[in-house]
């Protein structure tokens, strides 16, 4: 069926221009095309390989070639795994300080860089830089800072009179928390960009007019800032929590640091699983877990777009 | 003419028809191209014959640096295989990978659950039941031939199943303790306070403590190397990780315990540290060099890497404290051996080359020179070693006779025996009960668990892994 648009009349009226069904088509594939090489990538290294995870969470894989059915097996076991829901465990507590952790820094960040900060590019580009250094890179320069009485921050504890400063790496109490504080520090800067992104769409006439009404900072961040930062903040949490649990931090910065010690305190669910399969040579189990994460953060993911109705928060915005 | 210009001098414009021709060719060349690429990249390991190619991973050689680096060895593998390719057919690659990648990368695994496996390969002890249970270890036994009885049985114990021989070792590389002759010096030791029992080596560890340096080093780092510098002290107490059928746990000991005390005290009493510098607790140069600690335990190899990477450092050994005056000082004894991959295409050829390289009549002098000139670490066979010993080799290096007869207590005067009264060979496991010690060694040293307790989970952990097993027995 030929469409029909009728243009504004004009002077001189001139007939109606119609597309036919070869210019819609055409203009149909034009946009497959512009989709098709992120649709392929994501489809070949992504969707296929979860297919296939999925499909070997159901066998026994060695990684060497046998592979066997075993059910729902691999699915029973996870649950009778003590190190399993360790690593559950580690997990959430791991999300838990690094989401909002990072969310609120972030924030703080970009307020400072978003006002009349003096020297504002540089601290923009000096609150980023972080995030342009390769995590294993991260991961060793952070180790050898914090190696036990030989560290520069074992020296300086030492010198602001802390006669025996803890071992951040070494201490199973503390490691989790400093694999989260180098996260943070690690992302801080991306997200700031993300919610500085978020800031300067905020009409200025906004904060003109809080200012009038008499409103002072900290009332103009809660009243006005937060409020209409909503679909941002939305965003970079759903993206924190899934950089959270199964972002490259949470595996690269545990290889090189810690390996999911000391006494399996850093053994975050993500590198439980890489041990199990590349350790273990536990495949299916391995990928059991794999698949149980992804539809944990898809439900996740799915009630907090629920709740949120996709991020939309505002009837404006439906 | 105008960058933007067309060849007909008219003003290129982007439209979209000319926008998409040019990605929909874009894209298709892409996508050829790669194919091609793939094509190109395919078919290079070569076939069984006289023009194949033996590809060979391990991690000595070629390379240059690093926290391992030691020229010697590189230019020892360098040297093998120009030798054996100088004599025509099949002919060996060596393909470095970094010894932390080989050791707990992914590399080798996932070349192997690619498929891809490479045609030779070197493992230590503590990853033989991975390779062996996953039916990719070829049977060298008929290419060892009536070799196999020159090797130590320390050394064969591990890499045979059922009497077939599956790995032929290259060296053995006993465990031992180092220490800084400046840091003795400085707290006032000399080789009289040399500890001999574990308390002896706790109370000269605190002496040697400061406030920038620890008195001894222990590894700490969760993985197979910390249970392989652990297992000592668990047999000298009497202890093993197995029974002696390989298929029960045997863990839940007093034995076990103590050793897991002795970690666990070292730490408590802040004379070792809870992290390591560098390359892990084996990484000499940075953690005993370096000055990060006074003490360190570490294979005689060690020696190698201190004079290649510190050549300046002055370094003493002395065997590993006992749990009691008088007892043996039981070691383990660790080391690399060959193996091949049972899948392929050049498999004959490869065993071939594993029994000309470490087992022929004429790798002696070349054993001899890996041995004492490349990696300081002890010949697995009595012939090498009666070799070394009528050469005199032994009265010239005193690092090896100490490793020799002091650490591993062998007779000079019956090299030819099978007994090696301190020394016992890396025992092969499941990485399920790899996991389980390490999970006990670390819960008593950094976490403050009752040893005991420690002990009784990990045996649980044991006995359940090994339930359903049906592989090689386990142990050494």
């Amino acid at each position: 069926m030929a469409t029909t648009l009728q243009r504004p009349p004009t002077a001189g009226a001139s007939p109606p221009v119609t597309l036919r069904r070869p210019r819609r088509r055409r203009e149909a594939l034009a946009g497959y095309a512009f989709v098709a090489p992120s649709a392929i990538g994501v489809g070949v290294f992504v969707l296929v390989p979860m297919l296939l995870a999925f499909g070997l969470s159901f066998t026994s894989a060695d990684g060497f070639g046998r592979t066997e059915f075993v059910g729902l097996e691999n699915y029973r076991r996870m649950f009778a795994d003590p190190l399993f829901t360790n690593s559950l465990k580690v997990t959430l507590l791991y999300v838990g300080a690094f989401v909002p952790g990072l969310y609120v820094l972030a924030l703080i960040m970009a307020l400072l860089v978003h006002g009349d900060l003096p020297g504002r590019a540089f601290f923009r580009a000096a609150f980023f830089a972080p995030y342009t250094v390769s995590l294993v890179v991260v991961g060793l320069i952070w180790r050898y800072m914090l190696a036990d009485r030989v560290g520069v921050v074992d020296t300086v504890l030492r010198r602001l009179g802390v006669e025996q400063p803890p071992s951040f790496l070494g201490d199973p109490d503390l490691a989790l928390w400093t694999v989260v504080f180098i996260s943070i520090w690690f992302f801080v800067g991306f997200y700031m960009i993300i919610l500085l992104g978020g800031l300067q769409d905020i009409p200025s006439e906004l904060f003109e007019a809080a200012k009038l009404d008499g409103a002072g900072y900290v009332r103009t961040v809660f009243s006005v800032v937060l409020p209409l930062l909503r679909p941002t903040t939305f965003f970079a949490l759903v993206l924190a929590t899934i950089a959270g649990l199964a972002g490259l931090q949470a595996f690269d910065l545990i290889f090189v640091m810690t390996e999911g010690g000391p006494a399996n305190s850093t053994s975050l669910g993500i590198y439980y699983i890489y041990q199990q399969a590349f350790r273990g040579n536990q495949f299916g189990y391995a990928s059991a877990m794999a698949v149980w994460y992804a539809l944990a953060l898809i439900a996740l993911t799915g009630i907090a777009f629920w709740l949120t109705k996709g991020g939309r928060f505002d009837s404006a915005d439906r | 003419m105008n960058a933007l210009s067309s060849s007909r001098g008219q003003l290129w414009t982007p439209t979209r028809r000319r926008f998409l021709t040019g990605s929909l060719a874009l894209g298709v060349g892409a996508v050829a191209g790669s194919s091609l690429l793939s094509a190109c990249g395919s078919g290079d390991g070569g076939t069984s014959g006289d023009s194949a190619t033996i590809d060979f991973w391990q991690w000595y050689s070629p390379q240059e640096g690093g926290s391992y680096s030691v020229a010697a060895q590189s230019t020892w593998f360098a040297d093998l295989a120009d030798e054996w390719n100088a004599r025509g057919g099949a002919q060996v690659r060596l393909t470095y990978i970094p010894i932390a990648e080989y050791i707990e990368g992914t590399q080798l695994q996932s070349a192997f659950s690619a498929g891809e496996g490479p045609d030779m390969f070197v493992i230590s002890p503590g990853d033989f039941l991975r390779y062996y249970n996953g039916d990719v270890l070829y049977d060298l036994t008929d290419a060892l031939g009536s070799a196999a009885g020159d090797f130590y049985a320390s050394a064969m114990s591990s890499r045979t199943v059922d009497g077939r021989v599956y790995g032929i070792p290259m060296e053995s590389e006993p465990l031992t303790m180092f220490y800084s002759i400046a840091a003795f010096e400085e707290a006032g030791l000399s080789e009289g306070d040399i500890p001999a029992t574990w308390d002896q080596l706790l109370t000269v560890a605190d002496r040697l403590t400061t406030g920038s340096r620890f008195g001894v080093l222990f590894e700490t780092s969760p993985n197979v190397y910390q249970n392989f510098t652990w297992y000592p002290f668990l047999w000298q107490g009497g202890g093993d990780v197995v029974d002696d059928s390989g298929l029960a746990s045997a863990f839940d000991s007093p034995a076990a315990a103590a050793a897991l005390k002795f970690w666990q005290d070292s730490i408590a009493a802040g004379v070792a540290p809870r992290t390591m510098q560098g390359g892990g607790g084996g990484d000499l140069v940075a953690n005993l060099a370096s000055g990060y600690t006074a003490m360190a335990q570490m294979v005689t190899a060690g020696g190698s890497f201190l004079e290649a990477g510190a050549p300046d450092f002055e370094y003493g050994m002395f065997p590993l404290p006992v749990p009691e005056a008088g007892a043996d000082p039981i070691t383990d004894m660790g080391g690399w051996a060959f193996c091949v991959n049972k899948n392929s295409a050049n498999a004959e050829a490869a065993a071939e080359f594993c029994a000309w390289a470490l087992a022929g009549e004429e790798s002696v002098d070349r054993m001899v020179a890996w041995a004492f000139d490349a990696k300081k670490s002890l010949p697995v066979r009595k012939s090498v070693m009666q070799k070394a010993a009528d050469e005199g080799l032994f009265e010239q290096d005193s690092l090896m006779a100490y490793a020799a007869f002091d650490v591993v207590g062998l007779d000079a005067a019956a090299l030819d025996s099978d007994d090696t009264p301190f020394g016992r060979g890396e025992p092969r496991f499941t990485p399920e009960v790899v996991k389980a010690v390490t999970d006990a060694v670390q819960a008593a040293q950094l976490d403050g668990v009752d040893p005991a307790e420690a002990a009784g989970q990990a045996h649980e952990q044991i006995d359940a892994a090994l339930a359903g097993y049906d592989g090689a027995p386990l142990g050494s």
